[in-house]
């Protein structure tokens, strides 16, 4: 090795040596920090978001937020399979019945160390002992839901009682391209009327109990007879019957409050009406949706630092300016209750609804729920799998195999 | 010189000492990325591993169970039929390499007719389904199919045929000998034999160009007509080329996620669901991770006799030839 080489890796090496130390200033008030929000929100509800961060950026600037948006029905395994594996987003955004999954496999810490009671006490009572388990909160409620029917003012002019009134009255609406009604035949949105017809999901010890009785019976024939009118559109299809009411195609539709912001940028405000669904006809029982707060969750593999500016990040959220923007733009139905919802027709309708509506459960078992219910109402529809008393037993069945799976049997 | 079989194989390694060291890396990145994930998949099927175990891995050893699950399709996930998910993967895969052979060769001849107009644009414009990304492809196809709004129907209707067909939401069979084939069926073959069809035109156009001439002046002289100029000429010459992309065809349709996948879902009622759609959903949604890995390692030994079968089909032509 020449003289010459061996000044010069001497001089790299004290560089090196120097550079290691280049951190060691005294640190400042707030350390510069990156936070990551995964999220499902699109159109209006992102705007929000996105303003929400800028305004936040100019309160904490060595905050920085990232936010990932998600297609929502990749976002709970993304997030399982992502935390589960040692990292995941620091904030994700979810409804209520994700809970209980994510705390039995350790995914979500807790957030009561960061909350008081003061700080509470400008919430719904009802959203924050939702999101409770063995007392202790989960998540912090961003916003209540629940599904309602959705209608555009210029094609609907009367409102059907009744599941009968609303057949009839949709088919007389059908006329080209335009459709009376468009009816999502997702679990989620029918739910309401298994509820009506008087479907239990779970017994006490949470076994599924979905085939006791008549009522889901019931509520399959009546989806079985809806599919089979061709005047109608029934598909669980989300894209399909939210791009058609937006475009004006759909008079009535079934949907939840976060798709509404979009709807009235799309048809214009005087446009758009939200009224509870009409009585199932077979049993006159009203519509009874699923209750469920949409929530803010904070990771648990988070370190405390990121954890402590995560949860600041979720305070700002659901602080009363922000929820105030996410419900005035994205017709969130604000946890806060000091944000101002006076005289919103939209809100009323919602508010209406829910007081028929059940509280989604949260219980881990719930998420074994949905497949098996979305095979059934996608069998009664195509005509397979033998008569609706049969595909529930068989629903039953598939239900509680997969609880007594995640059980570890 | 030392014959190199009377050697051991630790002087073999001495004498390429230098060789080993240059491969090192790359073996050592091989392991980590590759054998490794394989060893670990066939330790996890022998296992309950779920999504709570990512966490903490310690699963209990179940023996055979995953896989006697699968053979009796006791898996927790809907629509589970291992069985009719093979069949099907295998029909999918021969009704679409017959559609893009037949399409591609019948393509690739017409075009390279002699004193034909425009060939390089014709040409150019039957290339363009294989060179939009596929999953584009099958997302618009997967619009187009839409019962009320979709293109397909609406020409149909135009010409007028038939035009409510539920591409896409309809689990029962519209052809009724063939009751396993759900409408969505036919709308993936659709869109996969328009995705598929070039692939084969290009492999065929290169091996038609490489015919010289003079054996069809020759073939004219003796008075052969085109269809005998077709199997006794054209055929012969172009099999060496098309086999090897046969072969690829088949390997790429029967693991042809995107088509199935984007288009279909599976669905509707698992009704179109091939082998590597249905081990997708055992991760995700199902999140049976232990079942999973048992799914990967029999989809794994039927593709290797899959492999094994097209090897010696291959060899078998070549010593014809």
């Amino acid at each position: 090795m020449s003289k010459r080489v061996k000044v010069m890796s001497l001089f790299l090496a004290i560089l090196l040596t120097v550079s290691v130390f280049a951190g060691c200033k005294k640190q400042p008030v707030e350390q510069a920090i990156t936070i990551t929000i995964w999220h499902a929100w699109s159109g209006s509800e992102l705007d929000v978001l996105n303003e929400a961060i800028a305004k936040y950026n100019v309160l904490h600037p060595k905050v920085t937020i990232n936010q990932l948006q998600v297609p929502f029905d990749q976002l709970q395994n993304k997030f399982q399979t992502e935390a589960a594996g040692g990292g995941g987003p620091d904030i994700l955004v979810g409804p209520a019945d994700w809970i209980g999954p994510f705390t039995t496999a350790n995914l979500i810490s807790p957030i009561d160390d960061y909350v008081d009671s003061s700080f509470l006490s400008h919430y719904v009572t009802g959203a924050v002992d939702q999101v409770k388990i063995s007392g202790k909160m989960m998540a912090m409620p961003e916003s209540t839901e629940c599904v309602a029917m959705i209608y555009n003012k210029s094609i609907v002019t009367q409102l059907p009682a009744t599941t009968d009134d609303l057949k009839t009255f949709a088919d007389s609406l059908q006329s080209g391209t335009t459709y009376g009604l468009v009816y999502n035949s997702g679990f989620y949105f029918t739910a309401g009327y298994f509820f009506a017809a008087g479907m239990k999901l779970f017994d006490s010890s949470n076994n599924s109990i979905v085939a006791q009785g008549e009522g889901s019976a019931t509520a399959l024939t009546f989806i079985k007879n809806m599919a089979a009118d061709k005047k109608l559109i029934v598909a669980n299809d989300y894209g399909k019957a939210d791009s058609m009411f937006k475009e004006g195609k759909a008079g009535i539709i079934i949907n939840g409050p976060w798709a509404v912001g979009d709807y009235v940028t799309a048809l214009g405000a005087q446009n758009v009406g939200v009224a509870p669904m009409p009585a199932l006809s077979a049993t006159g029982q009203p519509f009874a949706p699923f209750v469920n707060t949409k929530d803010l969750f904070l990771n648990a593999n988070s370190d405390a630092d990121h954890k402590t500016a995560a949860m600041n990040f979720i305070k700002f959220l659901v602080s009363k300016d922000i929820e105030q923007l996410l419900f005035e733009k994205a017709k969130h139905i604000p946890s806060n209750i000091d944000v101002d919802t006076s005289a919103d027709p939209v809100i009323d309708g919602f508010k209406q609804q829910m007081k028929t509506g059940v509280s989604m459960p949260i219980i881990t078992e719930m998420g074994q729920v949905w497949n098996p219910m979305q095979t059934a109402i996608d069998s009664v529809i195509a005509g397979k799998g033998g008569t609706p008393t049969e595909l529930m037993q068989a629903t039953q069945t598939s239900i509680q195999k997969g609880i007594d799976q995640a059980r570890g049997g | 010189m030392v014959e190199y079989g009377d050697i051991g194989l630790w002087e073999k390694v001495r004498r390429n000492k230098i060789a080993y060291r240059y491969i090192l890396p790359a073996a050592l990145l091989m392991v980590i990325v590759t054998a490794f994930p394989i060893f670990y998949e066939i330790w996890m099927s022998f296992t309950n591993f779920t999504i709570v175990n990512l966490k903490n891995p310690h699963p209990s050893i179940v023996g055979f169970s995953n896989y006697i699950k699968i053979f009796k399709n006791q898996v927790a996930l809907e629509n589970f039929n291992f069985l009719r998910t093979l069949l099907f993967n295998i029909f999918w895969t021969f009704a679409n390499v017959v559609l893009h052979v037949t399409i591609g060769i019948s393509l690739a001849v017409a075009l390279n007719s002699p004193g034909l107009a425009l060939k390089k644009f014709y040409r150019a414009l039957l290339i363009i389904p294989w060179a939009v990304p596929s999953y584009i492809s099958a997302l618009i196809w997967r619009n187009m199919f839409d019962t009320q709004f979709g293109a397909v129907n609406q020409l149909l209707g135009k010409i007028g045929l038939p035009n409510m067909i539920p591409w896409l939401t309809n689990p029962n069979a519209p052809i009724s000998f063939l009751s396993f084939l759900s409408y969505a069926f036919y709308a993936c073959l659709i869109t996969n034999v328009w995705l598929g069809f070039s692939f084969m035109m290009v492999v065929a156009t290169g091996a038609l160009q490489s015919i010289p001439p003079e054996l069809y002046e020759a073939a004219k002289i003796d008075g052969v007509n085109e269809r005998g100029q077709f199997f006794m000429i054209t055929w012969p010459l172009i099999r060496i080329v098309m086999m090897p992309a046969i072969m690829l065809g088949i390997v790429w349709t029967f693991n042809q996620f995107n088509v199935i996948y984007l288009v279909s879902a599976g669905g509707p009622l698992g009704t179109t669901e091939i082998l590597v759609t249905q081990s997708y959903k055992l991760v995700n949604p199902a999140g049976v991770f232990g079942i999973a890995s048992a799914f990967g390692l029999i989809v794994f030994f039927i593709l290797l006799g899959i492999t094994l079968l097209t090897n010696r089909v291959t060899k078998a032509t070549e010593s014809v030839i």
